[in-house]
């Protein structure tokens, strides 16, 4: 599996220039704008995309073929995929979120606790993302898989308005709610966020490789 | 080394049924024309793709799917398939050293020089000629017992297709390993192979030893009055021609000796493979 990892990395220096662009624009709204946690989602997300490249990147040329006459099982490649989009995510998450911290300290605009409670909240997103798109590019490659990414997004944003509708009928305080949300300890919505995150993973997971032990190449 | 038998595989109209037997420290050929089934067999060899039938048997296990030890002792070429076109020849070292065991890093970086190939160049930006010989580079710097190699020449020219079969020569000097590699150039082949199977729309045609085909397989040409009067125990297949008949046999000296009269002409495989395919039973 370190083979594979190595080779994803090295695909991912092929696209260092993006990389640079998208912290360098995650810098530039950390300086100039005052909306300083959305830096940590934008940065999060975009990197974490790259996962579901790599495999489009794999497949392309029909270099999936090759990439299965070497030494490894389909188990090794489902699994490796999750931990590279763990990995990727993880980092990313980090670099983004040190950045937004440092800049809601320098520049006294958020608060820390604000910030690390977006940070939980783009992790809860990553990890579903990955636990919704592995699979789904896996089945339909890259292509089909961007138009399901566009469809995930779309889902939770209908479910976010259907919220803040369903707040508002219901006469509930959003504001108050999200108060309250930022005021739990933040190691209980770390905790529940990681246990549902692991489950949608595991679940996603076991599909994937359903997915992978039935294709032909 | 490598067995199979009655492996089936069907894709619509096509139908594989193949036998065939790789033998310890023997190059063992497949030819056909393009779309025979010769990738397929390949395929269905490292489990890229599910067989529906028969068995097959490497390192004299039998298993329904390849695994990932049994690969550690194969180097593969596929024909239409390799490492991304991104990566460059550098790339490429870290990922086999992590893949393979007994990855020879010295070796592979003595070959990729011989061969001239560029160690910085991304692999999409090298000639056919360079992406073969790093291909085939690759599937022989692990120490590997079996190379499996669909069309390694594919695409090559003369003096690339000759280093590259050099190359292959020196691999098998070990002498306890074997290559099954295939081909629709029959000279390549014919220069390197111990023995051949000949395939067509997915089955198997004909096997013979290279040095038996060479020897004693011709072509026989002969008038129509000729043809009525000749033995025809040895005649494999036989095709109208204008002059008469054109017969292909596996026994040249049979008609050499008894029928001094008629054309024999010394067949080489193109022909042997032309006549199996277009010619008519007997």
């Amino acid at each position: 599996m370190k083979g594979l990892l190595i080779k994803d990395l090295k695909l991912m220096k092929v696209q260092k220039n993006f990389f640079f662009m998208i912290f360098a624009v995650g810098i530039g709204m950390a300086v100039f704008t005052d909306n300083i946690s959305f830096i940590i989602g934008y940065i999060s997300v975009v990197s974490a995309m790259f996962t579901l490249s790599s495999i489009s990147y794999d497949e392309f040329d029909n270099g999936s073929a090759f990439l299965f006459s070497l030494p490894i099982s389909r188990k090794d490649y489902v699994m490796e995929k999750y931990m590279f989009g763990l990995i990727i995510s993880g980092a990313s998450l980090s670099l983004s979120t040190l950045v937004a911290v440092g800049a809601a300290i320098i520049r006294r605009i958020n608060l820390v606790s604000e910030t690390l409670v977006t940070a939980s909240g783009v992790l809860a997103v990553l990890l579903g993302m990955l636990a919704v798109m592995i699979p789904v590019v896996l089945k339909y490659g890259g292509e089909k898989g961007r138009v399901a990414i566009i469809g995930f997004i779309g889902v939770i944003f209908v479910i976010g308005l259907l919220a803040v509708k369903g707040a508002k009928l219901l006469k509930l305080d959003f504001t108050e709610l999200a108060g309250k949300l930022a005021s739990l300890q933040f190691k209980t919505v770390f905790g529940i966020l990681i246990a549902a995150a692991a489950a949608a993973l595991l679940i996603s997971y076991r599909i994937s490789l359903k997915i992978m032990e039935k294709r032909e190449f | 080394m490598l067995k199979l038998e009655q492996v089936k595989k069907n894709y619509g109209t096509f139908s594989l049924d193949c036998s065939l037997e790789v033998k310890p420290g023997c190059i063992t050929g497949l030819i056909g024309k393009n779309g025979a089934g010769k990738s397929t067999i390949f395929k269905g060899i490292l489990g890229l793709i599910s067989i529906e039938g028969g068995k097959i048997r490497i390192f004299g296990t039998e298993s329904p799917h390849i695994s990932a030890k049994e690969k550690q002792d194969i180097g593969v070429v596929l024909s239409d398939s390799g490492f991304s076109g991104y990566f460059t020849v550098h790339d490429i070292i870290p990922v086999m050293e992590q893949m393979y065991q007994h990855f020879d890093k010295r070796f592979f970086l003595e070959q990729a020089q011989r061969f001239g190939l560029p160690m910085d160049k991304k692999l999409k930006d090298f000639s056919t000629g360079m992406k073969a010989k790093l291909k085939v580079i690759t599937a022989i710097s692990h120490r590997a017992k079996l190379l499996l190699l669909d069309e390694p020449t594919s695409g090559l020219d003369v003096v690339a297709r000759d280093e590259l079969l050099d190359l292959l020569r020196e691999f098998m000097e070990d002498g306890e390993r074997s290559i099954l590699i295939s081909s629709h150039i029959s000279g390549d082949l014919e220069s390197l192979c111990d023995d051949l199977y000949m395939i067509h729309d997915g089955k198997i045609l004909f096997h013979e030893d290279t040095d038996v085909l060479l020897s004693d397989y011709a072509l026989l040409k002969m008038s129509r009055q000729q043809y009525e009067g000749i033995e025809k125990p040895y005649i494999l297949r036989k095709r109208q021609e204008s002059f008469g008949y054109c017969c292909l046999t596996n026994q040249k000296q049979f008609y050499a000796e008894n029928y001094p009269q008629i054309t024999i002409e010394k067949g080489n495989i193109d022909e042997v493979i032309m006549m199996m395919i277009r010619g008519e039973r007997l």
